[in-house]
């Protein structure tokens, strides 16, 4: 070894050990990491669409698709039954994944944003117990209807997860001010004793013995839609919320510095923080509206995102939605193909996947501290 | 022309303690103004009060001209920027990020950042010396660079006032005088008004203008240092021994809180410079 050698050795080490330890100089740039996102969306849809118990070649899912979508008029050189399947089966059901995913990673973003908190995610004012508690006593009540194409079930889980929320929000107001600990911990007792009353109903609803598989199946998890119906409703509200999400981007990121720094920026702090739960618990109660509890989805995907793409909003919020839909997509086609003709319920895909993936990039990253 | 802030027989309570008591100040424009106290007296509630973050009991708070309870969270934020205490901001931050979240109060909530914007924080950068840290994480400064990058986000905000509490509380010495030379640069500049409260009456004393004491929620004395920072005034407001001294050169009194045993000048308790003194002068004086 040279006396060069030894001297360009410790500059070589401390520049890497000068990276590992502070990483935010070699982000990617946003372009590649949402053009990255995008294309990841797209090809996840069209490639869950495609494969199923019946697959349909990609060359004929294009076509038919263009056929569909597009002003041309081409000659039918695929089956009808694919058409059928593709148009009124698979792909409602991977666009109602990619939407439920998107609006969970969004609405984890938001929570994580307002509390500070690594272990917020979209459930934790308590929307999951609500929800559950509406679907639960939908189903032991066999309830018949529809209100905009949505059952009974769907209904009673969004009204739920809502109505859990502001109770939360109401419970922890003390004077003109909501502080965040407040809200956690309302979360925390208002959840339990929601998810009680759950299990009451399960246990003493009538009709019990019939519905315990549906209704363990819809606590597990799973995207349950009839054709296009819902999804008329749901796919514009979760745009509008997700746009309204991030409107709240800076607020969001001013609260970071702490709620009297960010209301020294000019953040009408309490408005914010009503306006981001308010946003949060719409995203989330449309989601499990349609796809039963879901877990990890919210709480995973805007860390993941946050290790790539950085903490601001206005990125990280667009970006959680995308990697949340396109994940769950993903997700979903594991579950309904890997045991088929069994179906994982998603919820449990989620977790089982998406645990193991997360603590990887963990360690990857031992300086990111959760 | 109105002054920056003007705060008018302003009380303040915490439930039934009363922390401030029809406290009266102002801040000219241009002028950079300490706030000393002991602990409790009123000095950070004082500078909530001057931010809009709390509200007075009664009297009022006045921002250039203005009524503050008049304004809009947003336009009080244009007007007055507050260093934000060391807060505990999550990981993943970058310097420039943090020091970016200055320009809320100047960018509207779907818009983007302006080249105003981008300027500001450059030059805040510059200013506070932390362009060689762009890139970097907030949370791997160290506590003096977090402290400089949390006066850079308070210049970027480009407001006419600037209100700061112990700005130079944890750090060393040169540290403590990079941040006040960061403010008064700023004050010679831009004209920005400054109101710091500060627990070293040598460094008030050095970078501005005017004292104002601050005892049990109620202004005890306003004036320049040579007035203000008199031994007196000083023991009344801390409730300790003080001696002030002064510097020919520097021209303003240096005060300092003395050991309750001190003996000045003599005996095994004297300070260390009161028995080096007192060596000097037996030793020219061999006889007493």
């Amino acid at each position: 070894m040279t006396a060069s050698d030894v001297q360009a050795d410790p500059a070589g080490r401390a520049r890497g050990a000068f990276d590992a330890r502070l990483g935010i100089s070699r982000r990617p740039r946003s372009s590649l990491v949402f053009g990255g996102l995008g294309l990841l969306s797209v090809a996840s849809v069209l490639v869950a669409a495609a494969l199923g118990s019946a697959p349909i070649a990609l060359r004929d899912e294009v076509l038919i698709l263009l056929h569909t979508l597009g002003p041309l008029d081409m000659a039918r050189s695929w089956s009808e039954a694919d058409e059928a399947i593709l148009l009124q089966l698979r792909l409602p059901r991977v666009l109602g994944a990619y939407l439920v995913g998107a609006a969970l990673g969004g609405a984890g973003a938001l929570m994580q944003g307002v509390f500070r908190n690594p272990l917020a995610d979209p459930y934790v004012l308590g929307s999951s117990a609500g929800a559950g508690l509406g679907a639960v006593v939908a189903m032991s009540l066999s309830m018949r209807g529809a209100f905009l194409g949505f059952g009974p079930v769907p209904l009673f889980a969004f009204l739920g997860a809502l109505g859990a929320v502001l109770l939360v929000y109401s419970l922890a107001r003390v004077g003109w001010r909501t502080p965040t600990t407040h809200l956690l911990l309302a979360g925390v007792a208002v959840g339990s004793f929601l998810g009680s009353l759950m299990s009451l109903v399960i246990l003493l609803g009538p009709a019990v013995e019939a519905r315990l598989r549906s209704v363990f199946a819809w606590l597990l998890g799973g995207i349950a839609l009839s054709g296009w119906t819902e999804l008329r409703v749901l796919a514009p509200a979760l745009v509008v919320g997700l746009v309204a999400a991030w409107a709240l981007a800076r607020p969001l990121d001013a609260l970071a510095l702490g709620e009297a720094e960010a209301s020294g920026l000019g953040v009408p702090v309490e408005r914010a923080k009503l306006a981001v739960i308010v946003v949060a618990a719409l995203l989330t109660g449309l989601a499990v509206s349609i796809s039963g509890l879901v877990g990890f989805v919210g709480l995973v995907v805007p860390h993941a995102v946050r290790l790539v793409i950085g903490p601001a909003h206005r990125k990280l919020l667009p970006a959680s939605a995308l990697g949340g839909g396109a994940f769950l997509v993903l997700v979903d086609l594991l579950g309904r193909t890997v045991i088929a003709p069994n179906e994982i319920p998603v919820g449990l895909t989620t977790a089982l996947l998406g645990g193991p993936f997360f603590l990887v990039l963990l360690r990857r990253r031992r300086r990111y501290e959760l | 022309m109105s002054p920056a802030l003007e705060v008018r027989d302003a009380s303040f309570k915490y439930g039934e303690r009363s922390v401030l008591d029809n406290a009266t100040l102002t801040v000219g424009r241009g002028e950079m103004v300490a706030l000393l106290g002991a602990n409790g007296a009123g000095k950070t509630t004082l500078l909530r009060l001057a931010s809009g973050v709390s509200a007075p009991f009664s009297g009022e708070v006045l921002l250039f001209g203005r009524r503050l309870g008049d304004m809009r969270r947003r336009e009080v934020a244009r007007a007055v920027a507050v260093m934000p205490q060391d807060s505990a901001i999550p990981p993943g931050w970058s310097v420039e990020e943090v020091v970016g979240l200055s320009r809320t109060p100047h960018i509207g909530l779907l818009r983007g950042e302006s080249a105003a914007d981008r300027r500001a924080v450059a030059e805040a950068l510059a200013v506070t010396g932390l362009d060689a840290f762009v890139g970097r994480g907030f949370d791997s400064l160290s506590g003096g660079e977090r402290q400089m990058a949390l006066v850079a986000l308070a210049i970027a905000q480009e407001t006419d006032l600037l209100l700061l509490d112990e700005p130079t509380a944890h750090l060393d010495l040169r540290r403590r005088a990079d941040v006040l030379d960061a403010v008064q640069d700023l004050n010679e500049r831009r004209g920005v008004a400054v109101l710091a409260a500060m627990h070293d009456p040598i460094l008030a004393a050095l970078y501005f203008d005017r004292i104002v004491l601050l005892a049990e929620g109620r202004v005890l004395a306003d004036g320049p240092p040579g007035e203000t920072l008199t031994e007196p005034l000083l023991e009344k407001v801390y409730n300790a021994r003080v001696r002030v001294l002064h510097d020919d050169e520097l021209g303003v009194p240096l005060a300092t809180v003395l050991p309750r045993r001190a003996h000045l000048g003599t005996g095994k308790n004297a300070t260390a410079a009161g028995q080096a003194a007192h060596r000097r002068r037996s030793e020219s004086n061999p006889h007493t």
